[in-house]
């Protein structure tokens, strides 16, 4: 079950970073929905594992996202669905993860007839409105920002699945809801650049570590650390809507604070 | 007219695909780098020809920086080909070299360099049959005691 967590986990990369890849529209939107119900699967299937005694890693192969048209995404999701199915068991779990499956196989073979391109991997390195200073900032800023909100995911999934707290369970669910919010941010805008790449694996360290109250105090440096940054490029943007949306994260990360503050209170 | 960015595109391709990075499954020796003010680690892989030391094959992790990044990148690139002893000699080069750097970028740098002498030292000592845990820590940018 180890190596079926480790499928689905790219399966679930695989439709949100292909959603993210496209245009926005109904095809995009069709996609991030099936990449919600594939974190589903990896959520009941990491309960399940560790009802049965079994623990999860995020652990995953390099892969390639990149496509040129959504006609060549779509049957590489096609191919990728087929070749996970092969690893599950019997049960209602599985039932249900096969059920899911079939209706998206059915949709994807639909979405052939309308072949739409790609462009979010063709590193054209051009934002609208911004000097080479203030560009350059910015991609630094999302190739690590994309990567931190992706270690915040897993790191807070591993702690939630861990955790007999239903209190604490709560606040990484929305730590957890959070970093999604942010990597889909982060990621359209390095789609825009034509950047957009799959964050790195996590290191075992990171996510299975000793001391929680460690980690979140940690982790509140970092998010203050974020916080400049964020304020930092809000200034440096000329472009109003990209100045306000670092505005805007820079303020959420108010409230992580406060939910991190919250979680140490309770262990 | 489209404006034209000024990017190292090696840092662009080094950002979307590190060379080398991975976990590696059987190895012939592990080290940890640590900087323990920022906790940033970098986790190295080593596999090695015994016959003439030379190390055939690297995969390496961090939870760092960008600067992080791609320093284990290129340091990995570096290392592999090289002997444990020509790998030792560029390591300490870049301790000489990285020494006068601003703390933080300095420290980008070393916790790599960190991280593959320590896993120079779990070869060493696999070779005598001993098998624990290496981690070495960042001292140039800021000082810190190893814990006992």
């Amino acid at each position: 079950m180890r190596e079926l967590f480790r499928k689905k986990h790219e399966l679930w990369l695989r439709f949100l970073f292909g959603a993210l890849s496209l245009p926005s529209g109904e095809m995009s939107d069709r996609l991030m929905d099936f990449a919600g119900i594939e974190l589903r699967h990896l959520k009941w299937l990491a309960q399940k594992m560790i009802e049965e005694g079994l623990d999860f890693d995020w652990d995953r192969e390099n892969f390639s996202i990149a496509h040129i048209s959504s006609k060549g995404l779509c049957e590489s999701l096609q191919e990728e669905l087929r070749k996970v199915q092969r690893g599950y068991g019997v049960g209602e779990l599985f039932e249900r993860m096969v059920s899911d499956e079939k209706y998206m196989l059915f949709m994807l073979e639909k979405m052939h007839s309308e072949d739409i391109a790609i462009s979010a991997f063709d590193k054209r390195l051009f934002y609208e409105g911004l000097d080479e200073g203030s560009k350059n900032a910015l991609i630094q800023f999302l190739f690590e920002e994309l990567y931190k909100e992706y270690e915040l995911i897993v790191t807070y999934f591993y702690s939630a699945m861990h955790t007999d707290s239903i209190h604490l369970y709560k606040v990484f669910e929305d730590l957890i809801n959070e970093s999604i919010y942010h990597l889909k941010s982060f990621a359209l805008l390095m789609a825009k650049l034509g950047i957009l790449s799959l964050p790195r694996v996590v290191m075992k360290e990171v996510y299975k570590f000793e001391d929680l109250k460690e980690f979140l105090q940690k982790g509140i440096e970092e998010e203050i650390a974020a916080k400049e940054q964020c304020l930092a490029l809000s200034q440096a943007v000329k472009d109003e809507e990209l100045s306000r949306f670092f505005d805007f994260i820079n303020n959420q990360e108010d409230y992580h604070i406060v939910l991190m503050q919250k979680a140490i209170k309770m262990l | 007219m489209e404006q034209e960015v000024v990017i190292d595109p090696k840092y662009i391709e080094l950002m979307m695909n590190p060379t080398n990075y991975g976990e590696m499954k059987e190895f012939d020796a592990k080290g940890y780098g640590k900087n323990q003010e920022s906790g940033e680690m970098v986790v190295i892989y080593l596999k090695v020809d015994p016959k003439n030391r030379i190390i055939t094959d690297i995969k390496w992790q961090t939870n760092g920086c960008g600067t992080t990044l791609v320093s284990g990148a290129l340091f990995s690139e570096e290392y592999k080909g090289k002997t444990i002893e020509s790998g030792v000699e560029f390591t300490e080069a870049v301790f000489e070299k990285i020494k006068d750097n601003p703390p933080p970028d300095a420290a980008c740098g070393e916790v790599v360099a960190r991280a593959f002498m320590a896993a120079v030292k779990d070869y060493e000592n696999r070779q005598k049959g001993i098998e624990r845990e290496h981690m070495e820590y960042v001292t140039l940018s800021c000082p810190t005691e190893e814990p006992k």
